[in-house]
């Protein structure tokens, strides 16, 4: 009988790689102010092609993977694990107080254009009040700390 | 007064809730976001492959990822519409118990198709599907008061 879950579809591992690398270079790009020209400049390529990698257009390759790794001065890891093992997403947080936000600004430092359907929120569950999610509190991600 | 439940999703391995786990929202027995999953994943793989995708990236991520999969619906705080990128499916969720301690919980509560070659009525349709995925929000809210 085929494996029906998700990650036995080769097709669905490519996407997700993508999506995943791709939010890692923003993320980067974003916390350690570096722009679109900049990182193009880095890697010697256009400002086009870093907003391509950003929309999840361009083509992925290891090579160009690891070269952008190189040019974010970050390693790579690239593992096969079993389905079982516990594969957690930590992100590059600097900031002590890190809002939990759901969408993204994509308005690096010398991009001036700003999509208006992108602006950064503060995530809030209800009308009465923001949730303020601050990772270095213990209390709010007590059960995150082993994880 | 409508039943409401949380259904599993299941194409979605135990494996990836690490931070938050992802249910359907069902309303008096509808539950419009699986029946759209289930479309997809039957007509539109690729759709469905990346909206998948970005409910793992929710799951096993501390932080939501930055990303363009993920959007703030404007006008309707707390709502996230989580893109399939390059391709027309889109699904309508929002985090409930954001920052607790025991479980956040992704609700899908609704979807969108953006159809190729349309404009005009495009953005009149996703108002509607997001005042609809807010309005069950609202009810699924209300009924967790009364518990």
């Amino acid at each position: 009988m085929k494996d029906q879950r998700l990650e036995a579809d080769p097709l669905f591992l490519v996407e997700y790689m993508k999506a995943t690398v791709t939010s890692d270079i923003f993320t980067v790009m974003e916390e350690e102010s570096i722009s679109k020209t900049e990182l193009a400049r880095r890697l010697g390529k256009s400002r086009q092609y870093v907003s391509r990698i950003l929309n999840e257009t361009a083509n992925f390759t290891l090579d160009s993977v690891a070269r952008i790794a190189a040019a974010l001065k970050k390693d790579v890891v690239l593992r096969l694990v079993d389905y079982e093992d516990e594969v957690v997403i930590r992100p590059f947080i600097k900031l002590e107080e890190y809002w939990l936000h759901t969408t993204q600004d994509f308005k690096t430092p010398e991009s001036g254009q700003k999509d208006d359907s992108l602006v950064a929120v503060p995530y809030e569950e209800s009308d009465s009040g923001y949730v303020n999610m601050n990772y270095n509190d213990s209390a709010s991600c007590a059960t995150r700390a082993g994880a | 007064m409508d039943e409401v439940e949380l259904l599993d999703i299941d194409c979605l391995e135990e494996s990836i809730y690490r931070y938050r786990r992802v249910k359907v929202l069902s309303v008096g027995g509808r539950a419009p976001a699986l029946d759209s999953l289930l479309e997809w994943k039957r007509s539109s793989p690729e759709d469905y492959r990346g909206i998948a995708t970005g409910l793992k990236m929710m799951c096993i991520s501390r932080s939501i990822p930055k990303t363009k999969r993920f959007v703030n619906c404007r006008g309707y705080p707390g709502l996230i519409e989580i893109k399939a990128p390059r391709k027309n499916a889109r699904l309508f969720c929002f985090i409930h118990n954001p920052g607790s301690p025991s479980e956040e919980l992704v609700i899908c509560t609704g979807s969108y198709w953006k159809k190729d070659g349309e404009k005009n009525s495009a953005k009149t349709r996703q108002n509607a599907s997001m005042e609809e995925a807010s309005r069950l929000r609202t009810i699924y809210l209300e009924s967790r008061k009364e518990d």
